[in-house]
């Protein structure tokens, strides 16, 4: 890879750890209201939303755990859009999936 | 890269929702040698910008989920515009699933990258979705200069026999490269449990030797609709490959029809009273390899399952064409035909092919 594409890429990292405190924001507002069994339709198609988008561009910015978290969280979520309702592995995993979004904002 | 290895420039439009992997694609794209991007938040925007630019687009970047018009969508409808009918249209989306990786193809996409992607990989992919551009363009410039001769003289045949010949409208047909894309996806993917087989016209050189280039190409269509409508019954992508060769990926095949399969194809084709432009019967020779199972092959993304059914179907057109006497399936075709008329006498073993 040359060097100008990775002083890019680096860039364009540096934008995604950016908006990565919004992002646990809204999963902290989420997971709150699953707890407490107050999440709409809405609430979580936003949740798939915030997943997909980490799951599309982790991985190719270098945060592989990060990506692969939510790839899988992803795949929970839809299930539980699919079915109707949400478990606590649900909440469980929006929890360890912000955990892996402030790993990414410190490193 | 060898001098060779060069192709000309692109004008891309990239769709994604997201502005972050919007930059991206531009920073990626524009490293593999494609600096002329433009770069839009929605399918509208596209749709849009695709009708008032000037000059037109050679290529497509599109993501899938986006809220409103998705990106298969918008593939549909980019394909509806005569200009962009082959234009190389890439899904980039972090949709891995069968179900989207067969709607995108079946919409029209030629190649389908998935998130995270590899910046080199995607590099590769657009570099080769250059090639296809160089390719079109060749074989346009090609066109053009053979209607110019027509005018002139009458050739008998303008379509040359190993033509990938266009077919539209004929249920579950996917070009050749996007046929060979769609493989590599689902091995890459490993998601096996699928099944290729290949037809082979074995008389095709005499067809064309007698056809004219038009009656060539609605023959090659005929034979695609003949076997599309035998397929039916599973879910499949049939392409054909030039040189009166067809090849079909097929999942959730069951066995017993498969064995009917080429019998059934023959009834169609039969059905369909093919003749030459001087009215003689025309008689189509078409042969099935052997089904060639995906799941056989190790996980890597390969073609091999392709190229061993592709063979096979090779050695069964080289078997009748040395016995000509036997005819293939001609001489069974009223015996299926009876069999379908009454399905009771039908030995069904609904056993399903265990990939």
């Amino acid at each position: 890879m040359n060097v100008a594409l990775s002083d890019k890429l680096l860039e364009i990292r540096g934008k995604f750890v950016s908006s990565l405190p919004e992002r646990k924001e809204r999963l902290t507002a989420l997971h709150e209201k699953l707890t407490a069994g107050t999440c709409t339709a809405s609430d979580m198609d936003e949740l798939r939303f915030i997943v997909h988008k980490i799951h599309g561009l982790a991985g190719t910015l270098g945060f592989a755990t990060l990506g692969s978290f939510a790839a899988n969280l992803e795949k929970e979520v839809n299930t539980a859009i699919e079915k109707g309702g949400y478990s606590s592995t649900l909440c469980d995993g929006v929890t360890t999936l912000s955990g892996h979004v402030q790993d990414a904002i410190d490193a | 890269m060898n001098k060779k290895d060069m192709v000309g420039p692109m004008k891309i439009l990239a769709v994604d929702d997201d502005e972050i992997i919007l930059e991206l694609l531009k920073e990626v794209v524009g490293a593999a040698g494609f600096p002329d991007i433009t770069l839009v938040t929605s399918g509208a925007e596209a749709l849009k910008t695709i009708q008032n630019s000037p000059t037109r687009f050679d290529c497509f970047l599109l993501d899938i989920q986006m809220p409103e018009m998705d990106g298969i969508e918008l593939c549909n409808h980019i394909r509806k515009f005569p200009a962009y009918r082959s234009a190389p249209i890439l899904m980039i989306t972090a949709m891995a699933d069968r179900q989207y990786i067969d709607r995108a193809f079946a919409a029209g996409a030629s190649d389908y990258v998935t998130k995270p992607f590899d910046v080199l990989e995607l590099g590769t992919r657009v570099n080769l979705a250059a090639r296809l551009v160089q390719e079109h363009a060749a074989a346009e410039d090609k066109s053009f200069a053979l209607e110019a001769l027509r005018d002139q003289i009458e050739t008998k045949n303008s379509v040359a026999m190993s033509e990938e010949i266009r077919i539209e409208g004929v249920a579950g047909v996917i070009g050749k490269l996007a046929f060979e894309n769609y493989l590599l996806q689902l091995t890459r993917g490993g998601l096996f449990g699928s099944c290729i087989v290949a037809f082979q016209v074995a008389n095709i050189s005499t067809i064309h030797q007698h056809s004219s280039g038009s009656d060539f190409a609605n023959t090659i269509i005929d034979i695609a609709e003949a076997i599309s409508d035998n397929l039916r019954r599973s879910e499949f992508f049939l392409s054909y490959r030039g040189n009166g060769q067809f090849v079909a990926i097929c999942h959730k095949v069951v066995m017993d029809t498969f064995n009917d399969l080429p019998g059934e194809i023959a009834m169609s084709i039969r059905d369909m009273e093919l003749v030459y432009d001087n009215g003689a019967k025309m008689d189509v020779q078409l042969v099935m390899g052997q089904p060639v199972k995906c799941g056989f092959f190790s996980s890597k993304s390969t073609l091999e399952p392709l190229y061993k059914a592709v063979d096979a179907a090779e050695a069964a057109a080289r078997s009748m064409r040395r016995h000509p006497g036997n005819s293939g399936w001609s001489s069974k075709i009223d015996t299926i035909r009876n069999r379908l008329k009454h399905p009771s006498t039908k030995n069904v073993s609904k056993l399903e092919m265990g990939f």
